[in-house]
């Protein structure tokens, strides 16, 4: 069979030219016209190929005609970082065409041309311009003669050729020329997006499966540069997954992501101006370098210098990381922004550097010259096949316009990414409050629904709604065999011999009644057993709770001071409710606590949130309390002072496996405090009415119920409930 | 059937050791103007058969080139001059007959001939030109041996 030899090429040296041309490079021996108007930069093209390809082996000729003067030419020519004075003394032969054009016509100009060529056998001949021989002919006829002669030769010569030309459009149909040459490479400029961009355009190319879509190009000291994404950036195929997915190592953002970001997926950060989106690509990247994992952050916002600043103001040492090597910052400001060009340069950096994660900030700036959503989708297709080749992880925030149904810019981004993760902030009370929602992830199974998120000392937290665990099943039913003491005098007989393990009660009843007490006997009787204890408070502050433990002699300072007991206080004003399962799930962890004291669920509520939600927040935290294997009480406040009809106002009946209610009673015409024991799961329990009394070590429950009618309010007494200013509408 | 010219050079492209062999066979101990004679009919044959495809005024320039490029070497050959009909050996029968390196030269010429048409045309007309060549040696007056073989290039 006979081989098949691909054409010869000739590389041109211009950056992306030479897979444009598809083949790598002008076909050797080929006769290639470069087209375009004055200052289209047909000189400066054909003039870099020219030093690129010279050498001993391969000389150049260059010939002059009238377009302009020799001198000129090589004045201009010195100002390019491509040339070398060096090779132009030995082998780039420059040739005056201008006085014999004149002088001889076109047939004498044909002999001197050849002359020349066989003196110096070139590789490559280049006429600038050929237009001047249009110009200079008499007929279209002579013209033709004299191109196919031309060209003939300088085939039999195996010589590449260029001829340069002021041609227009319009000459590709009537000039005979365009009918003989092997290829046409056309400049142009035009304004585009609101400014002048160049443009080059293989229109033909004999032999060679070019592209023939315009590419925007620029000329800099280095020369001439095409921009050529859609022919160079092609995504590749995408093997098995075999390195571990990403974690971001944002605080719980990871908990949301499930098992991770699989390598080489892209991820919107999709939000409106002020949602943290650049803080979240900042700390990716950050906590990536602090991974062992390098990065790379494109930034079209924010300077190197402003973001610097702003992660600082996080407490992150990112100048460290930079310096490590581990870190690099590219900023390039909005007006000097040219897509095609920086896509190729985003490529170009992240390789070098070897980056597992890729920010970009944002391509919302990056592409808002770009008007026509299908190409800003293609842009972003091509910046995500850069992050999938490199099997890296990249980060691209986009803004969403205020007011729109939208969750990216263009409204077509999100179509070509592995993912979107929203950011979002609604206004409660008097501050905006944060949300996360990872809105799409490929072959992930990530949570679903908002997330509240803090930006803060540290960096980004996330505050899962609930965990995994408890999504996917019931936890486990209440042992029946371990009871633990309540550490209330009197309780555990009427409830069956004490809590069960694990479970979670509820303690509902009128302000200052001696709920919070209660819950400290629960707690403090933990620690006698070794049972770590933990108090979180959304109402009292620890000092306030401890000086009150310490006017009923119980010993709670001493055993916070002893570690045995931790009082932590949620500010209603600063935790939201959101935030509660993951704030509470990771201080049982870190303490190992088995007992959980929450005194003043209400608290947990603001606003006008519906009712609805704090139970399914309570419900969730049981949930995890019985999984962390924690035996829980719950404080409620009621505003019903006497024992009637509703139980619980709120609802929360179903909640708690075990319902204690305290309600005032009329005893020798004055109120005393009174439980009574409306539920215990899984056990009998006494279900009359026990007075109780408040002293030192605490509650003590009275060892025989009430008799007769107790729900009745004394008559013409004050409500001890008019008297407190805690009294919760809702419970 | 393949010549055994065409089996020992397997590689088209070798345009040296095809014209040697061809040479060595065809013409042993031939007088200057036998040898003259030889390539006269021979690149004749070459020209005929090659300027049906590439035309007159392609193979013009490119003979041009050939005889431009062998002269540098060996001068005698500046007799050699381009002609609508081929190459024109008058001149050199009158002032290079005698030269030493006549047989050198005139191989050059051949050898030069088919490389350059080799490339230029990514040796798609090689095989009809070594044909074309082995022909030559069989048929015409100026050639000296020649055996059954050959019929190969023929067919």
């Amino acid at each position: 069979m006979k081989t098949r030899h691909p054409i010869p090429r000739v590389e041109t040296g211009v950056r992306n030219l030479d897979a444009v041309f598809g083949g790598g490079g002008l076909p050797k021996g080929s006769v290639t016209l470069i087209a375009g108007p004055p200052g289209a930069g047909k000189t400066i093209l054909a003039q870099q190929l020219c030093f690129h390809a010279a050498s001993p082996k391969s000389r150049i000729l260059y010939f002059n005609t009238l377009s302009e003067p020799t001198a000129k030419t090589l004045r201009y020519m010195k100002q390019f970082e491509f040339f070398d004075a060096k090779k132009l003394e030995q082998e780039f032969h420059f040739v005056d065409l201008g006085v014999i054009v004149r002088s001889m016509g076109l047939e004498q100009t044909s002999s001197l041309i050849m002359e020349r060529i066989k003196k110096l056998k070139p590789s490559i001949v280049v006429i600038d311009s050929f237009k001047t021989f249009d110009d200079l002919a008499k007929s279209k006829d002579e013209l033709r003669k004299f191109a196919y002669e031309v060209f003939v030769k300088l085939m039999a010569w195996e010589a590449t050729a260029l001829l340069l030309g002021e041609y227009g459009a319009h000459e590709q149909v009537t000039n005979p020329l365009f009918s003989v040459i092997d290829g046409l490479v056309t400049l142009t400029q035009r304004e585009s997006s609101g400014e002048q961009q160049r443009f080059l355009q293989v229109v033909k190319m004999r032999g060679t499966p070019h592209n023939r879509d315009e590419h925007p190009f620029v000329i800099t000291s280095s020369g001439i540069e095409v921009f050529a994404p859609r022919v160079t950036i092609h995504r590749e195929p995408h093997g098995e997954e075999r390195e571990p997915r990403c974690k971001t190592g944002i605080e719980k953002l990871d908990e949301l992501l499930a098992d991770g970001i699989p390598r080489g997926s892209s991820l919107l950060i999709a939000g409106v101006a002020g949602t943290g989106k650049t803080v979240m690509s900042l700390e990716f990247i950050y906590r990536g370098a602090l991974a062992g994992e390098k990065g790379i952050l494109f930034s079209f916002e924010e300077t190197t210098e402003r973001l610097l600043a702003a992660a600082r103001g996080m407490g992150w040492d990112l100048a460290r990381e930079i310096e490590r090597g581990m870190i690099e910052m590219v900023f390039v400001p909005q007006p000097e922004i040219v897509v095609e060009g920086h896509l190729l340069m985003m490529r170009e950096r992240a390789a070098a550097l070897g980056a597992r994660r890729v920010a970009v900030d944002s391509i919302s700036v990056f592409l808002h010259k770009i008007k026509d959503p299908q190409i800003a989708r293609e842009k972003v297709f091509q910046l995500a096949s850069i992050v999938q080749n490199t099997a890296a992880v990249g980060f691209f925030t986009t803004d969403i316009p205020y007011g729109s149904n939208q969750i990216s810019r263009f409204g077509v981004e999100e179509t070509v990414v592995d993912g979107v993760i929203l950011l979002s902030s609604t206004e409660e009370g008097f501050e905006r409050q944060r949300y996360v929602e990872v809105y799409k992830l490929r072959n992930t199974a990530h949570l679903k629904g908002r997330h509240s998120m803090v930006i803060g000392e540290g960096g980004i937290k996330v505050f899962p709604r609930y965990a995994e665990d408890v999504a996917e099943s019931p936890p486990a039913a209440l042992g029946l065999a371990e009871r633990l003491p309540s550490g209330i005098p009197g309780l555990d007989p009427l409830m069956g011999g004490g809590l069960l393990r694990r479970s979670a009660t509820l303690l509902v009843g009128s302000a200052g009644i001696g709920k919070s007490t209660m819950g400290l006997q629960f707690i403090l009787e933990g620690v006698t057993r070794k049972e770590p204890g933990l108090i979180f408070t959304l109402e009292e502050s620890p000092e306030q709770l401890e000086a009150t433990a310490d006017a009923l002699g119980m010993p709670l300072r001493r055993w916070v001071e002893k570690g045995l007991v931790e009082v932590v206080y949620l500010s209603r004003e600063r935790v939201r409710s959101a935030q509660f399962l993951t704030i509470l799930g990771d201080t049982i962890l870190r303490l190992k606590a088995r007992r959980v004291l929450l005194d003043g669920v209400a608290y947990m509520q603001r606003g006008s949130a519906e009712a609805d939600d704090l139970r399914q927040l309570l419900n969730k935290l049981v949930a995890r309390f019985k999984r962390l294997d924690v035996t829980s009480m719950l404080t409620a406040e009621s505003r019903s002072l006497y024992f009637g009809d509703a139980i619980t106002e709120g609802g929360f009946s179903p909640v708690a496996d075990n319902l204690l209610v305290l309600r005032y009673v009329s005893l020798d015409d004055a109120l005393a405090p009174a439980i009574r024991i409306v539920k215990t799961r899984g056990s009998e329990h006494d279900r009359s009415t026990y007075a109780f009394h408040l002293g030192k070590g605490g509650a003590h429950i009275a060892r025989h119920p009430l008799k007769g009618a107790v729900h009745q309010a004394p008559s013409g007494k004050g409500s001890p409930a008019r008297k407190s200013s805690r009294t919760k509408s809702r419970l | 059937m393949a010549s055994r010219l065409s089996k020992a050079f397997s590689d088209e492209a070798d345009h040296v050791g095809y014209v040697d062999a061809w040479l060595d066979r065809a013409a042993t101990t031939p007088s200057p103007a036998q040898l003259i004679t030889l390539f006269e009919r021979t690149l004749g044959a070459l020209w005929q058969r090659t300027e049906v495809t590439l035309g007159e005024v392609t193979l013009t320039a490119i003979v041009d080139r050939v005889l431009y490029t062998a002269s540098e070497q060996y001068p005698l050959l500046s007799t050699l001059t381009v002609e609508r009909a081929g190459i024109s050996f008058d001149g050199l029968r009158t002032q290079g007959a005698h030269d030493t390196n006549l047989r050198e030269a005139l191989r050059l010429v051949l050898v030069e001939f088919l490389t350059v048409l080799g490339h230029l045309t990514d040796e798609i007309l090689t095989p009809a030109l070594h044909a074309e060549l082995s022909r030559v040696a069989l048929e015409g007056p100026g050639a000296v041996e020649g055996n059954d073989d050959d019929a190969g290039a023929r067919s």
